[in-house]
């Protein structure tokens, strides 16, 4: 293979032509890719249980987990997406305080989500054992805590390194990195939600 | 002492450590799981044991430091903090603790498959001991399924890292002529991963054949792990499917890093038509393993909470035996399974399409004919393999309408597949072909994966698969592709890349004879396989009619000489490592980046990054008119321009 | 020696080796049963198999030999005796040859596609009205046969009369099992929680087995029972022998296992009593 040397100095670090933060969304997107299809896979059980059930689907006298709670929850997660936004364009239009905030506001959120949905688990009407649909609610809720406990130390970093100033407008590609596993950690509920309650199972 | 903290011994330590606590503190304070049967270790124990062991390794090695340091925002490393946690000045400790660098992973691999490909070799020779003649005397028939089961997993295991791991890391940055990957920590935690994986997946006969002490308490379901079966089988499946599943996170978390570095790091001039097509293969494998790696790990998980929580996923209540409400549903754990197990017998061998290629291209002194076509039709195989894997189903009874659809793309995929074919042939002919080991392996692939592909095509028709299914046929099918296809590119490629990845040359005389021994033990043996399996044995048992006993007592005479050719590789891999004869450069005079360094590879790879003018192939021709002359040679210039 | 000599010199030897080889396959197809190297022809099903089976042998002759003529040639004739001191030719790839590869693959698979689709719609043919319905319950790790039309008679061994159709219901009380009679081409998945079906005429009178295809657990290797295709009188008898409680003949086939382990039925449920999980 005939190489040259190259005729021109170089930009990046000690003498590779690499965009870092390129790379870094790039390996970040394929990363939650990665995460997403592994969630279609759990949601796919979900539909093809519901389709092609037998009597132990939903078994006589199970309850649906409690709406509200499952809705207030589901709010709290995608608030979370929203204000970790906010902050992301206030960064981008250099405002410091405007990410500080929004991304500690984002984090709280997120572990309020996170506890209350510990909690909730801990209260629900059916155990593992009552049927599929049990299995599967439990299945998908648990995946989403542990989304979440990634997610709350990822927020936690990030409000950190707001304070220490870390970020400017044109230091971002960590903070939009982080943003897309943010965005799909927010957006997961919601999806379960729809497809387990919102559609009721025993209809 | 401050050498050892942090490196592999005390992860080691530290992992033991986490595994006792985690398993013994669930079992006396949170509570009893089920089968209560071995001393203090049930399944959930055993599950919170592993996570326990993997946070022990993970906190002995250092890898908790950059995440925590990032989390604390201390000061982003340095580049002589980069390079440090890269390896310089770290001598042979480099390889025994969290190493960034790529070549250093490279090589952790190297070493870490070939000890699965024994491990797993030793399970195919304890199968054939039992099998050389009819009556299950050997072992008890649960503990031959076991063996059965881990041979096939660990095998499956083996092929999917040996090419990605071992070569994607070493050879791939530098071809593509990159410093490193695009993650060097990640990169080191997936091999960090993968170890402590192989570590629970080896439990499996620990507790499931002696602390279970039952022929039952092993693994009864082959690497398929169905559902209903994995949800009842013995004790030895929760160290399996575990294991198995960080494996899983290992590869996808290689694929996801390989990935990202083809597509963001190639040095300048390095256009996706310059791109060797080694490169091309490990990619598509890349892709492969990221987006099928998800289905089979949905599956391992959900039989992993079938078991310990009798959830419903696949258990089906049927019958007097019910523990939980059932509504499981059988076809959904192959489903789930099969898209995955599909797409990866393709992730196994891409990247030995793409190496054969090239070391074909190398030692017959002539450029590839047809590399639009070498590259369509891996990327062609990528595409297609996702669409085809109700094959595995045409007699499971799921969704009969549908099987002509999966019939036809099964077909379908042989075309892609035959434009590889065609590459191969084009590039051979008329060639000056120096036969070395390397190339006499990348010869063979042509042969036996050419059996492979033509016996795959009796198994995409519907009525043929009826009676072939579950049986030997089919078995010897996909030997001859995984064995014979990607086992023997593996070959090819560590007597190709071994002179750069350990600056010494393997030995050709002992090369020759492992190569014969091979060709001879696999052919013989996986031939006579087919005659069993179109004569009507199935696949998996530990005893068969008498009908079957010649054939069965060549198979096993000659899987004998197969494994001991292999021996004869092992052994010259650690003889020639530790006194072969010093390898320069180039010794083949190949023209791709990775031969333009010095051996032994200097830590950041290039001195300089190089600018690339032309495409790996230039072989017989001068550079074509209208390209940039090019600065260095490439010939057998020994070294990188600049 | 030139480029053209080359290649004619590889092609006469590829068509002398596929008529060869077609010329043997054609000879020795036939008589493969009669070896035992293919299990006995006893079903409409089977026969139907067995000549496509043939078919694809045939067209799969002149690829094998396509490939591996022009690899060995090529290493036997281009070989250089150590390192090469010169490149081979800068060909980067023929137009022409590639097209050409491209298309004849297209039609190839075409075929196959095709022929496989026809082979596979005269096999999923309309039953008969004289259909015999037979219950196939698959159990770790015995098979369990009950006849609805007579009364649900029922039996772990299966009696079946020549030339009619049979129409196999198949389900599992346990895990995934595979129904598998190799004589008769009939192989189709005991499900737990499902029924699969799956048709087929015996046309031979003589003993076979029934095997279980899927690996289903410890005792996999012995769930294997015999079949016995018989006339229709013997089938009647056997029929009435099962409604008046009795048990079936059993002829050991002349290629099972030594049938069954002894006691497989109280094995089974022991085992499966210990690790249900
Ligand atoms: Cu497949
Ligand atoms: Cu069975």
């Amino acid at each position: 293979m005939a190489t040259s040397i190259p005729a021109s100095g170089h930009a990046a670090p000690h003498g590779d032509s690499v965009d870092h933060d390129l790379k870094l969304r790039r390996g970040m997107l394929f990363y939650v890719l990665t995460d997403v299809i592994f969630v279609i896979f759990l949601l796919t059980t979900y539909v093809w249980l519901r389709a092609f059930h037998g009597d132990g689907w939903f078994p006589q006298g199970t309850k649906l987990p409690d709406q509200q709670t499952v809705y207030i929850l589901t709010g709290l997660c995608v608030l979370s997406g929203i204000f970790y936004f906010i902050g992301f364009m206030g960064i981008r239009n250099g405002s410091q305080a405007t990410l500080t905030i929004c991304m500690a506001v984002a984090t709280v959120l997120a572990i309020a989500a996170l506890s209350g949905q510990i909690r909730f688990m801990g209260h629900l009407p059916f155990t593992t054992g009552d049927g599929s649909y049990a299995s599967t609610y439990i299945m998908l809720s648990g995946y989403h805590i542990y989304h979440m406990l990634l997610g709350t130390f990822l927020g936690i970093g990030v409000t950190n390194r707001a304070l220490r100033g870390r970020y400017s407008s044109d230091r971002t590609s960590g903070l939009s990195a982080i943003g897309y596993y943010w965005y799909w950690m927010a957006l997961t509920p919601v999806l379960v939600t729809l497809m387990m309650l919102v559609l009721p199972p025993n209809s | 002492m401050r050498k050892l903290v942090p490196s592999y011994f005390a992860g080691a330590v530290l992992g033991a450590i986490g595994f006792f606590l985690g398993s013994q503190y669930v079992t006396h304070f949170i509570g009893a799981g089920n089968a209560p049967d071995g001393p203090n270790f049930d399944q959930q124990g055993l599950v919170i044991g592993f996570i326990g062991l993997l946070f022990g390794w993970l906190l002995g090695i250092g890898a908790f430091k950059y995440p925590f340091s990032w989390l604390l925002a201390m000061k982003d490393p340095d580049h002589e903090e980069e390079m440090r946690l890269a390896g310089k000045d770290a001598g042979v400790m480099r390889y025994f603790r969290f190493t960034t660098d790529h070549k250093v992973v490279g090589i952790q691999y190297l070493v870490v498959t070939m000890l699965m490909l024994a491990l797993g070799g030793l399970g195919a020779m304890l199968i054939r001991t039992e099998l050389i003649t009819p009556g299950a005397k050997a072992f008890p028939t649960g503990t031959y399924n076991t063996i059965v089961s881990m041979h096939g997993m660990l095998m499956i295991l083996t092929t999917i890292s040996f090419f990605i791991g071992p070569f994607g890391n070493f050879v791939v940055p530098i071809m593509i002529g990159a410093r490193d990957m695009a993650f060097p920590r990640l990169n080191a935690l997936s091999f960090a991963l993968l170890f402590p994986g192989l570590v629970i997946f080896m439990m499996t006969p620990i507790f499931g054949l002696i602390i279970m002490n039952g022929d039952g308490g092993g693994v009864q379901t082959g690497w398929t792990v169905y559902g209903t079966l994995a949800d009842q089988t013995g004790i030895g499946m929760t160290p399996l499917a575990a294991g198995v599943l960080l494996i899983g996170a290992s590869s996808i978390m290689g694929a996801v890093n390989l990935v990202t570095t083809v597509i963001t790091m190639r040095a300048p001039g390095m256009t996706w038509t310059r791109l060797p097509m080694t490169v091309w293969g490990i990619f598509g494998a890349a892709l492969l393993a990221a987006i099928g790696t998800g289905a089979f790990s949905a599956d391992l998980l959900l039989i992993l909470l079938d078991r310990i929580y009798k959830t419903s996923f696949f258990y089906v209540a049927t019958g007097g035996n019910a523990v939980g409400a059932g509504g499981g549903s059988s076809w959904l754990s192959q489903n789930l399974f099969w898209f995955f197990g599909h797409p990866e017998v393709y992730l196994i061998v891409l990247p030995a399409f793409g190496i054969v290629i090239d070391i074909l291209v190398v030692f017959g002194r002539k450029p590839l004919f047809g590399y639009k076509m070498a590259v369509l039709g891996i990327m062609g195989v990528v595409v297609l393999s996702f669409l085809v894997w109700a094959h595995h189903e045409f007699v499971s009874g799921w969704a009969p309408e549908i099987r002509p659809f999966y019939m036809a793309t099964t077909e379908m995929i042989s075309i892609p597949t035959g434009l590889v074919f065609l590459v191969v042939l084009g590039t051979l002919w008329r060639g000056r072909l120096w036969m070395t080991t390397a190339m006499l392996f990348a010869m063979s692939f042509i042969w036996n994966f050419l059996i492979g592909g033509l016996t795959g095509v009796f198994l995409s028709d519907v009525p043929a698969d009826v009676q072939l299914h579950g049986g030997m046929f089919v078995t010897a099918h996909f030997h001859y592709t995984i064995v014979g296809g990607a086992l023997m590119g593996f070959f090819a490629a560590v007597y190709f890349w071994f002179p750069k990845m350990t600056g010494r040359m393997l030995d050709e005389r002992l090369g020759k004879i492992h190569f014969w021994g091979t060709q001879i033990g696999f052919n013989v043996a996986f031939l006579a396989m087919f005659y069993v399996g179109l004569q009507g044995m199935p696949r998996r048992v530990a005893d068969y009619a008498p009908i079957f006993a010649p054939a069965n007592f060549v198979i096993s005479i000659f899987a004998f000489i197969l494994a001991a050719s292999i021996l004869v590789f092992f052994y010259n891999v650690i003889a020639s490592w530790v006194a072969g004869e010093k390898a320069v450069a180039n010794p083949w005079g190949a023209k791709s980046l990775e031969w333009l360094v010095p051996t032994p590879v200097p830590l950041e790879n290039f001195e300089e990054i190089p600018v690339v003018a032309s495409g790996p192939y230039d072989y017989g021709e001068p550079v074509d008119s209208g390209k940039p002359i090019p600065a260095a040679g490439g010939g057998s210039a020994g070294q990188v321009a600049g | 020696m030139n480029e053209p000599q080359h290649l004619r010199r590889a092609a006469l030897i590829w068509l002398v080796l596929t008529v060869v080889s077609l010329v043997a396959a054609w000879i020795i197809g036939p008589q493969l049963a009669s070896w035992g190297s293919i299990p006995p022809v006893a079903s409409n099903r089977a026969e139907d198999v067995d000549k496509l089976l043939g078919i694809f042998t045939l067209l799969s002759i002149p690829v094998f030999w396509l490939v591996v003529v022009f690899a060995g040639y090529a290493a036997f004739t281009f070989k250089s005796d150590g390192r090469p001191d010169r490149d081979g030719p800068g060909i980067r790839g023929h137009m022409p040859t590639q097209v050409t590869w491209v298309i004849v693959s297209v039609i190839l698979v075409s075929f196959l596609f095709g022929y496989g689709l026809y082979a596979y719609n005269s096999l999923q043919s309309a039953s008969a009205a004289n259909t015999l319905v037979v219950h196939v319950n698959g159990e770790q790790w015995l098979w369990n046969y009950s006849f609805p039309q007579y009364g649900n008679a029922s039996s772990t061994t299966l009696e079946l009369p020549v030339n009619r159709p049979v129409r196999f219901d198949i389900t599992s009380t346990d895990v995934q099992h595979s129904f598998w009679v190799p004589a008769m081409d009939v192989k189709q998945d005991a499900v737990p929680g499902v029924t699969t079906h799956i048709s087929a005429t015996p046309t031979q009178i003589g003993s076979y087995e029934v095997r279980c295809a899927e690996l289903c657990g410890v005792y996999h290797s012995y769930m294997e029972t015999p079949l016995l295709i018989v006339s229709e009188s013997d089938f009647e008898s056997y029929i009435a022998t099962l409604q008046s409680g009795g048990s079936a003949r059993i002829a050991s086939p002349a290629n099972a296992l030594a049938w069954m382990v002894p006691d497989a039925d109280s094995r089974a449920s022991s085992i499966r009593e210990g690790w249900v999980a």
